[in-house]
């Protein structure tokens, strides 16, 4: 994709002539951005056990797309929970967190973004943004609860007998409002049994985990309070029944870029890296 | 079992936990303590250009060892949670604070609580590793406990159970005086209940009457100690890296125990300061440092002082359980000036009144932030955090949530992202 296109010409000027790259391991998957020759190259895959290889593949594969060669590479960062893993000697590196590289991400691929619902395979985060320069103002993060991150609705998917993709998609066709009581993930599935059981619809369970896991995430907004534009990320936000439960919840519509947002972290750790380089930081 | 899984690859089945009294040779608590001592390792390596730091963690970390030693060579030794050092002191008891099983606390030793207490893991981390690691170390520890039951009801409820399994348990009664406004004669009646038993602990340890000369001795001492930590918390000011995080966490930490050695902690803080005022540069550039004031447990994930340092942040203000803040009054009686400090502690430690002075020493010690640490479980923690979280929200001082475990290990990744992340936020 061109660069212009996905973020905006007054960016795009501002970056240096450099091919840098941001990879972005999160617990479920791994993502990467290249930024580079005036065009933005993405790759995704599962983040496997080692996250070391696991970035060297995705390196490795955006460097094919894009047609560049690792020499040409003038700066990476690294992001995500496998960030503390990553080095690379002939490459100048440095880690970022996720809560600043989703921030930066947002706010290229959508200038006005000044809240970002972040929900990830692990946890979800609510993060505040200065619209002028993408720097984080303030962040909750949820890594006590595991409801309504990408493994929990995983594992509902599978209880349910629907693909991940499917889950979002089949509770939009819910007819019928099921309360979920429980705030916690292993008794959640219980319920989900128990109302599989006394013969629910799984559209309508389906839709129920959504608007129940959208309750906490919305209370992490709250808490930050709300200031749109919003934006959400991270795996989950493909997730068509999130999406629509969180924003009902939440009173307002959801920003969508022209990039999928599970790149968010990539494509703002690969943003960073161009600050880095300019910074002289290489 | 999964427990018996866990001892079973450390040599220690379930049925030799139950007769672990009988139990020879090196306690089993090592997988995790292991974790601990590398950040204290590494916080002493990274300081290779002080004498003063070495000695300090040397002191660290032969305290509880020396005075297991000292106590089965006949000894004077109790276990406390009671703020009485400068009393135990006086009375030539030599003390080891409960707090020290933070960093002995290991897997071992909540798998020890839930089997044998029948804790569930959902309890508060502290309470479980603490009753753990006593069960874990019955027979070669001090079995004589001095606990002060304003701490919390769970823990209250711990040492009934100690009692149980042996432990010969002194509770202070806790002197709480939450309204500052309190009559002449409410005070006099608080401070008369403490002093009492203040006298009761002294002849339960040692069968005398407290030598009040020598209290009074003690509390000067204190009060020099307090001068010097408050010295060398100003001069650090000046430098925060010389003296690093968890390396200042554990100098303070020292202000409530003096690590059971009271001169040699006192020489080591007059090398400290002698260190700072020869204005020793610390190897590691400060580039834009960001300031932060730490208020609420020491915490004991040192995961989170090493993030902090190399993220490129240091606590300058800090509001833990060690009091840097005030003296003893030395125009008083010594029992009554002891009462008078705790009494009086008791006031400032509301959340309110806590947040008046994180909040007077914000702008001194130059802190952008807070970082509030709890642990995982404690309702008393989180609700003052709340409080006081909010207040200064809307004061626009950021601050930060993290809770810990008391059970030793490397801190969780998601505690110092969040850390990490806290600091990127202040370097804008």
């Amino acid at each position: 994709m061109k660069a212009n296109d996905v973020f905006g010409d007054d960016l795009v000027a501002t970056l240096p002539q450099i091919t840098t790259i941001g990879v972005d391991i999160g617990s479920r998957q791994a993502k990467a951005a290249l930024i580079g020759g005036g065009s933005v190259h993405t790759a995704i895959t599962a983040s496997g056990v080692d996250s070391q290889e696991t970035a060297d593949r995705l390196v490795n594969r955006l460097l094919r797309q894009a047609g560049v060669t690792r020499d040409d590479l003038g700066f990476v960062v690294g992001t995500g929970y496998g960030r503390i893993a990553l080095s690379y000697e002939d490459v100048p590196t440095t880690i970022v967190t996720e809560i600043s590289c989703h921030a930066m991400g947002a706010h290229a691929l959508n200038r006005g973004t000044r809240t970002i619902i972040d929900i990830g395979g692990q946890d979800a985060k609510a993060i505040r943004v200065d619209p002028e320069n993408g720097r984080v103002i303030e962040f909750i993060m949820n890594d006590k609860c595991a409801a309504g991150t990408g493994r929990f609705l995983e594992r509902i998917a599978e209880l349910l007998g629907y693909t991940l993709e499917e889950l979002g998609e089949r509770s939009l066709e819910s007819g019928k409002k099921i309360d979920i009581s429980s705030q916690c993930v292993v008794f959640a599935e219980s319920e989900v049994i128990s109302l599989k059981a006394k013969g629910e619809r799984p559209q309508d369970i389906a839709a129920a985990i959504h608007l129940a896991s959208a309750r906490r995430v919305r209370n992490l907004v709250n808490r930050l309070g709300l200031d749109p534009e919003i934006v959400f990320c991270g795996g989950v936000s493909n997730n068509l029944g999130m999406k629509q439960a969180l924003e009902s919840l939440v009173g307002h519509p959801f920003t969508t870029p022209k990039l999928d947002m599970v790149y968010a972290g990539a494509v703002g750790a690969a943003v960073l890296a161009q600050r880095h380089y300019q910074a002289g930081h290489a | 079992m999964a427990s018996d899984a866990i001892f079973a690859e450390q040599g220690l089945n379930l049925l030799e936990l139950a007769h672990v009294r009988t139990h020879k040779g090196p306690i089993h608590t090592s997988e995790a303590l292991d974790s601990q001592l590398s950040y204290i390792e590494e916080t002493r390596k990274a300081h290779g250009y002080s004498r003063a730091v070495d000695r300090l963690f040397d002191l660290v970390l032969s305290y509880v060892y020396d005075h297991e030693a000292s106590w089965q060579e006949g000894k004077n030794v109790i276990w406390t949670s009671a703020p009485l050092f400068p009393v135990f002191y006086a009375n030539d008891v030599l003390p080891i604070p409960i707090s020290e099983l933070g960093r002995l606390g290991s897997a071992d030793a909540l798998t020890a609580a839930e089997d044998t207490f029948h804790l569930p893991k959902e309890s508060c981390s502290m309470v479980a590793s603490i009753l753990g690691e006593f069960y874990l170390r019955s027979g070669r520890t001090p079995p004589r406990l001095v606990v002060y039951n304003g701490q919390c009801e769970p823990l209250n409820l711990g040492w009934e159970l100690l009692k149980d399994q042996g432990f010969d348990v002194f509770r202070i009664e806790a002197v709480n005086r939450p309204n500052v406004a309190d009559d002449a004669a409410r005070v006099a009646q608080l401070q008369s209940f403490f002093i009492d038993d203040i006298k009761q602990v002294s002849l339960w340890l040692t069968g005398k009457q407290i030598d009040e000369n020598r209290l009074a001795a003690e509390i000067k001492r204190a009060n020099r100690i307090i001068g010097k930590l408050r010295r060398i918390l100003r001069l650090r000011l000046h430098n925060p890296l010389y003296l690093r995080s968890l390396a200042t966490m554990y100098t303070l930490a020292g202000l409530s125990t003096y690590f059971g050695k009271p001169e040699a902690y006192e020489d080591v803080l007059d090398e400290l300061i002698e260190e700072f005022e020869a204005n020793a540069a610390a190897p590691i550039p400060t580039g834009k440092l960001v300031r932060l004031a730490w208020v609420g447990g020491r915490g004991q994930e040192f995961g989170v002082y090493k993030t902090i340092d190399d993220a490129g942040g240091a606590v300058t203000a800090w509001h833990n359980a060690d009091d840097w803040t005030r003296d003893y009054r030395e125009d008083l009686p010594p029992l009554e000036a002891y009462a008078d400090f705790i009494i009086t502690g008791r006031t400032l430690g509301s959340p309110v009144r806590q947040q008046q002075r994180i909040e007077e020493f914000l702008p001194e010690f130059g802190a952008q932030g807070i970082l509030f640490y709890g642990y995982i479980g404690c309702s008393f923690g989180s609700v003052h955090r709340e409080i006081q979280a909010d207040y200064f929200h809307r004061q626009g001082v950021p601050s930060i949530f993290l809770e810990g475990s008391f059970q030793v290990g490397p801190a969780s990744g998601q505690i110092l992202t969040r850390v990490r992340a806290f600091i990127e936020m202040l370097t804008r």
